[in-house]
């Protein structure tokens, strides 16, 4: 049994799903100041067994609701942002996300959260199994 | 296992709990809206009632086990458990005491114990009934606090407090000490019995050399610390029982007084090895102990043992996870 006294997990602050595009965002403004953070991992309960062909994933950059989502009400968005690493395992997506630590942690007005598309995919059952951060602390 | 414990900290139990069952290789989060002095952070998240009433959806979808604390859950009226009840999501309540302690019961074996904390016997009535009506099982910490919601679950729990021993090193009180510092922690004063506790120290200052702090408005973290200077500590000498002072005194070696009833002793597990004071016999109490360093010593070293084997958050997690396995 694998200990995880030093993660912690969040999971979404708000969280909406139209077809194959999920926004997602995480209020990380309450890690005690004093904690140093290591990591940040996307966990995505992921339904197939193959890897997606293509995952998209922007930051967005302004305020949106899950009902301006499903009113087709969309935030503005990042340029795709390359460079993130991404393992599926044990029928989860995992992303890494630890570059947006500093501004999820220290920034929560800015913090819009991200936008990940993975193509062809309806990830509506996300919505009963929502999808969480593990972070490494020390 | 994906475990929420929520939402108000007391004593520092649900960061420890999901500490332990963290270290058991289980998702747990502590969510807590009520922050205090006493600064506890680890393994919690701490935030407000508005903010994680907020993520309900996302909490009730999230999480497997709900384990509540102090009676009280996400939403008003307890109007959450019926959601959580409804995706068959297994829910526990943890009561702590004050919340619950019926002034009449209370005061039926104890000429001592303070209730001033706790609301009138019919909110405290309805808020059982409520909710019982979505959760059948709760835990507590010992048989002094039973008797008060026996009634009203199917089934009670008895799990003692947990701590991590890994943080408390033994400083065992010298023998050789001839002026012995006695602390005292009161979160609470008129529930600790401090009043009698000062009396008594006033007087023994005429007869007896010792020095005496009374510890207040600290974080447990800076109180801890210290408690490691100490060769007495006081505990409670009211409620009849023994709290999360005397536990953490006891695995940092230190021999503690504090007011266990007559009629709980025998529900403790044997030897407890604490001086039995209450607000009739505290001077007596106090002297004997300020007149013994080698009674203190052995009680440091008993005591230590004791909350090594009964209070460590490693052993209280396996009888957690075995209530938990067991709920419906």
């Amino acid at each position: 049994m694998t200990s995880l006294e030093k993660k912690m997990f969040f999971i979404p602050k708000n969280l909406a799903v139209r077809k194959d595009r999920l926004y997602i965002s995480f209020n990380l403004s309450v890690i005690p100041k004093d904690m140093k953070v290591l990591s940040i991992q996307l966990h995505i309960p992921f339904h197939n067994k193959k890897k997606p062909k293509k995952t998209y994933i922007k930051e967005l950059t302004s305020d949106w609701s899950p009902k301006k989502i499903r009113d087709g009400i969309n935030p503005n968005k990042s340029k795709v942002l390359i460079g993130l690493q991404q393992q599926l395992k044990e029928n989860e997506l995992i992303i890494d996300t630890t570059l947006f630590k500093d501004k999820w942690r220290l920034s929560n007005k800015n913090n819009y959260g991200i936008y990940v598309r993975i193509t062809n995919d309806n990830l509506s059952y996300l919505i009963n199994n929502p999808p969480y951060l593990v972070i490494d602390t020390i | 296992m994906r475990v929420f414990h929520g939402i108000i900290e007391i004593a520092g139990q649900m960061g420890i709990l999901c500490g332990a069952l963290k270290r058991k290789g289980h998702i747990a989060v502590g969510y807590n809206t009520f922050q205090s002095y006493l600064d506890y952070k680890e393994h919690l998240i701490n935030t407000d009632a508005f903010e994680i009433r907020k993520m309900l959806k996302q909490i009730v979808n999230f999480f497997d086990i709900f384990h509540f604390h102090y009676g009280a859950t996400i939403m008003p009226n307890f109007e959450d458990l019926e959601i959580i009840k409804n995706k068959k999501k297994k829910i526990i309540m943890h009561h702590w005491g004050n919340e619950i302690r019926f002034h009449d019961l209370a005061m039926l074996n104890n000429p001592y114990v303070y209730t001033g904390d706790s609301p009138p016997n019919n909110d405290i009535h309805q808020k059982l009934l409520s909710i019982t009506k979505y959760i059948d099982e709760a835990i507590v910490q010992d048989y002094e606090v039973l008797p008060h919601v026996a009634n009203y679950y199917k089934k009670v729990h008895i799990m003692p407090i947990a701590i991590d021993i890994r943080k408390f090193k033994p400083h065992y009180p010298s023998r050789e000490t001839k002026k012995p510092l006695i602390l005292h922690a009161p979160t609470n004063p008129d529930f600790k019995g401090t009043a009698y506790i000062e009396k008594a120290i006033e007087e023994l200052r005429h007869t007896h050399l010792f020095d005496y702090k009374r510890i207040e408005k600290m974080s447990n973290a800076h109180v801890v610390e210290m408690y490691k200077e100490a060769d007495i500590i006081v505990d409670q000498v009211c409620c009849g029982s023994y709290g999360l002072l005397s536990v953490e005194s006891m695995a940092l070696g230190k021999p503690v007084i504090v007011y266990i009833r007559e009629d709980l002793k025998d529900s403790f597990p044997s030897g407890l090895p604490v001086v039995n004071g209450n607000p009739d016999n505290i001077k007596q109490a106090i002297k004997d102990l300020i007149e013994s360093p080698e009674r203190r010593h052995e009680l440091g070293v008993k005591g230590r043992e004791f909350a090594k084997k009964y209070h460590s958050s490693n052993v209280v997690v396996e009888r957690l996870l075995n209530i938990y396995s067991k709920l419906s």
